[in-house]
């Protein structure tokens, strides 16, 4: 029973030990912030750091008011004192939406098979002080004022806080900032139901606020709000990296230019804004409304000529403005029945900005009027109906034409019958090629069905084909690209190849001169002499990659030039290879003992010579 | 054992002429004795029952450009001047160049009240692309014959070791155009844009997709082109070719897209007298 027992505290003991060696192994997880109080423009970074094996990725909880990013992840492993450790960070931007006390929920994650958890963190986010008061004033409303306080700040304007549907209004961010931007990026959203077009280009100027100078980026749109309602438009955004303060202090210009500035990622943002978009009045609206909503609208009229024939064309031009857009309108027509046909221009809008009218719209309309009849013809009054959103009602808007005094012509077709048959006029044949310029190729009648035998197969590649395309063209990439390779590796082999001979030059040099000098011995000085050129020749072959059958003095000496050896080197070479070619084909034969002295020192020569390539 | 990398590419070259022999071995896919049919109903004057049929076969080979043309015939003939200019606007989508399509829709949108075009103003850049003139076939064709043209041309002057200046003189533009081809290519698969025509002798469009409220900004007559912009439950976002946008509903309208296909028979107490008595 006693062994039994001590069996029991044995296993407890050890049982013991290993989970105090596994909890000893479990791995730890801590979370942190940069920092805990910060502004609404302020980013916030958020580290959770894992020690250990962890399964799967974790996972930010969702907290209204914050938005979150995960930036990166970052490993580190060490080993200290033979204990490995790794660990992983993962870095989370939080960007506030509002001010206020956001907690962060502790974080779990499954370490080592058992959860782990962080620390609950409290982030206080606090409001810019200045940048509150902007709720969206009357007509022309700023959403925000800045103070010299601030080093970045948006304003926010509308030339009007309630419009009508299809009233066209200016919306305008302008940033004021007096730091460096080192990149800057506007979110500027506004509902779906309002078509916004966005003007290119850009403000520049410098305003001065409480005596501080300020550099003011103006962006501008025009919002055409297509639905009624309430509508709240979110801030307008800038997520910049500015400068901030040097990281050391400085001593010099010198320390100015090489301390790096930090950069700082900041929000800034406007506060909303409201508009109130009114739906236009049933009551009063006609059938034949243009649909052009606007103030100060207007309408001119012009004829170009009082006077003309029979079929000669007149040009009716309509300028409609307005403050507001016309781009969108509809286009009053011309009635003038069968007294005269009616060739209709492209019309032209112009809707300009303009700071004080909000946008300066402009149509033209130009109408070519070939008359059928001598006579007056009577152009009449044109009436358009429009909104005027000053009064908030509908209007017509009307304009003279006048009368055309038409003169008769004997060529010209008695009735209107004959006039719809003719061709129209050369300036209005050419007015209306400029609107639909395929009318050229008119004919008298469609041309007929294809016939079933000349009816074709699919106009869009089958999948066949795309597959055989595809594969045709990788097919043909491969082979160009395997061809490059192949061409690069045997370049290499032939470099190679070039470099073991120039190599072993020098070796296959003295072995010749060695084979030179047995000849010698056996008093075969003519052909000793003949190896010793031939061996000499090979070398420069090998050495600098000539064909050594054609190769000449002047060649090899080229070659040495290039290689910048040294003068004396190369007279001894230009001295050996003549000495040379005096015992080849000189009738006298110098002494074996001459001979073979020339060719220790020609040895020894091109040893050096071969140390200098 | 290894081949000679020469008779390699001479059986890959062998290898690609039989493919392209074989993908021009004509193919037809319609149904020849419905096609027959067709053709005779439109002869005996019965437009409506020949369109039906050519609609039921558009249904089975939506990218044969011909069925649409005529198709166009047959709804022009029946009195359907905007179904028949939709008809047009897909055949010549898919055949840009094909002059009988070109000049049918030239002869339709002449007989339309609005003077509009069929195509949107190009952008600046849009003026580079060729993808506008060409058949989607054409370009892959043109694409792929760029590509083996570059591959065989750059293999061959690589074996020949031409020097580096002239392999780039022949490498590089034609690297240019294979690139320029690919990306018409690419243009013409991804930003086809659907077009169809106004089917109502009359449709008003709005500033919005929201009915009541919303305020009519211009309208259209029958036959009159424009692009499909966006789609809305029973309202299309439309752009014509005066730059002008506005939200129509889209029973009104006939579009034979690639992503959409809108076509409601119109009823027509007769067809245009001139399209009766033009029949040979």
């Amino acid at each position: 029973m006693a062994k039994i027992g001590k069996w029991t505290a044995r296993f407890a003991a050890f049982f013991l030990f290993f989970s105090c060696y596994g909890l000893a192994r479990a791995g730890t997880v801590t979370g942190e912030l940069d920092k805990a109080v910060g502004s609404i423009e302020d980013q916030f970074v958020y580290t959770l750091s894992v020690q250990g094996s962890m399964d799967g990725e974790p996972e930010f909880p969702k907290i209204e008011g914050l938005d979150v990013q995960r930036t990166g992840t970052s490993q580190s492993v060490s080993i200290i004192n033979g204990k490995f450790s790794r660990e992983v960070q993962y870095q989370y931007v939080l960007v506030p939406q509002k001010a206020g006390t956001f907690q962060i929920p502790p974080l779990r994650v499954k370490l080592d098979g058992a959860w782990q958890e962080t620390l609950a963190l409290d982030l206080k986010v606090e409001d810019v002080a200045s940048s509150g008061p902007g709720a969206a004033g009357g007509g022309g409303g700023n959403d925000a004022q800045g103070s010299a306080e601030q080093p970045v700040f948006i304003e926010r304007r509308f030339t009007r806080s309630k419009v009508y549907v299809g009233e066209p209004l200016v919306a305008t961010v302008a940033i004021f900032h007096r730091v460096k931007f080192f990149g800057a990026e506007p979110e500027i959203t506004y509902p779906d139901t309002f078509q916004v077009k966005n003007i290119d280009d850009q403000k520049n100027f410098t305003r001065t606020i409480d005596g501080q100078e300020y550099a003011v980026t103006e962006l501008n749109s025009i919002l055409t709000p297509g639905k009624e309602g309430k509508y709240t438009i979110d801030p307008a955004i800038l997520n910049a990296k500015i400068g901030g303060a040097p990281r050391r202090r400085s001593r010099s210009w010198l320390d100015d230019w090489m301390t790096p500035t930090e950069v700082v990622s900041k929000r800034f943002r406007s506060p909303p804004a409201e508009i109130e978009v009114v739906a236009l009045p049933l009551e009063g609206r006609r059938a034949d409304f243009t649909g052009l909503v606007g103030r100060n609208i207007e309408i001119k009229s012009e004829v170009s000529k009082r006077e003309i024939k029979v079929g000669e064309t007149v040009t009716v031009t309509l300028t409609l403005t307005s403050d507001g857009a016309t781009a969108g309108m509809a286009d009053p027509e011309l009635k003038l029945g069968d007294k005269a046909k009616i060739y209709r221009d492209k019309p032209q809008s112009l809707d300009q900005l303009d700071l004080s009218r909000g946008v300066a719209g402009q149509r033209v309309l130009k109408y070519a009027v070939v008359p059928a009849k001598s006579g007056k013809l009577n152009l009449g009054k044109l009436s358009l109906q429009v909104f005027d959103a000053d009064s908030g009602q509908y209007k017509d808007i009307l304009t003279e034409l006048g009368e055309v005094e038409v003169e008769g012509n004997a060529q010209a077709p008695a009735d209107t019958q004959a006039l719809a048959a003719q061709e129209p006029p050369a300036a209005a044949k050419e007015e209306a090629r400029s609107q639909a310029k395929e009318v050229e190729t008119l004919g008298e009648d469609l041309v007929e069905p294809h016939a079933p035998s000349r009816l074709e197969s699919s106009a869009l590649p089958s999948p066949l084909e795309w597959g055989t395309g595809g594969l045709l063209s990788l097919g043909g990439l491969i082979l160009l690209t395997s061809t490059l390779w192949r061409e690069k590796r045997q370049d290499g082999r032939e470099e190679r190849e070039l470099l073991r001979q120039r190599k072993e030059a020098l070796s296959r040099y003295l072995k010749a001169m060695q084979g030179a000098q047995e000849q010698l011995r056996q008093a075969q000085s003519k052909a000793a002499a003949l190896q010793a050129h031939n061996a000499l020749k090979a070398y420069f072959s090998s050495k600098f990659g000539l064909r050594s059958s054609s190769l000449t003095l002047g060649d090899a000496l080229v070659c040495l030039e290039e290689r910048k050896i040294a003068a004396a080197s190369q007279d001894s070479i230009r001295a050996l290879w003549l000495g040379l070619d005096r015992v080849l084909y000189a009738p006298d034969v110098p002494s074996n003992q001459t001979l073979e002295t020339f060719l220790q020192n020609a040895q020894q020569l091109m040893q050096e010579v071969d140390k200098q390539c | 054992m290894l081949e000679a990398p020469s008779q390699k590419s001479c059986r890959y070259f062998r290898f690609c002429w039989g493919f392209v022999l074989l993908l021009l071995l004509p193919s037809k896919v319609w149904s020849a004795p419905r096609a027959e049919e067709a053709a005779s109903r439109y002869q005996k004057g019965e437009f409506a029952a020949a369109a039906d049929i050519y609609l039921q076969l558009i249904d089975e080979n939506p990218s044969n450009a011909s069925l649409y043309h005529n198709l166009g015939a047959s709804l022009y003939r029946n009195g359907e001047i905007g179904a028949a200019v939709a008809a047009y606007l897909k055949a010549l989508q898919l055949k840009p160049r094909d002059p009988d399509f070109k000049f049918n829709l030239a002869f339709l949108l002449a007989k339309a009240t609005d003077k509009l075009e069929a195509r949107m103003p190009p952008r600046s850049w849009q003026n580079l692309l060729i993808s506008e003139q060409l058949s989607q076939r054409e370009l892959l064709y043109l694409s792929v014959g760029s590509v083996l043209l570059l591959s065989f041309g750059g293999t061959w002057l690589l074996r020949r070791r031409e020097t580096l200046p002239r392999l780039l003189t022949f490498l590089v533009p034609l690297s240019v155009l294979c690139l320029y081809l690919a990306g018409n290519l690419w243009a013409k698969v991804e930003w086809q844009q659907d077009w169809g025509a106004v089917q109502a002798n009359e449709l008003a469009a709005y500033s919005s997709p929201t009915g009541k409220s919303a305020v009519q900004i211009f309208k259209l007559h029958e036959g009159a082109p424009f692009a499909v912009l966006e789609s809305s439950g029973d309202w299309l976002k439309i752009g014509l070719s005066d730059q002008k946008t506005g939200w129509i509903q889209r029973d009104q309208v006939v579009v034979f897209g690639s992503s959409l296909r809108l076509y409601h028979r119109a009823v027509k107490t007769s067809p245009p007298e001139n399209a009766k008595a033009s029949l040979p």
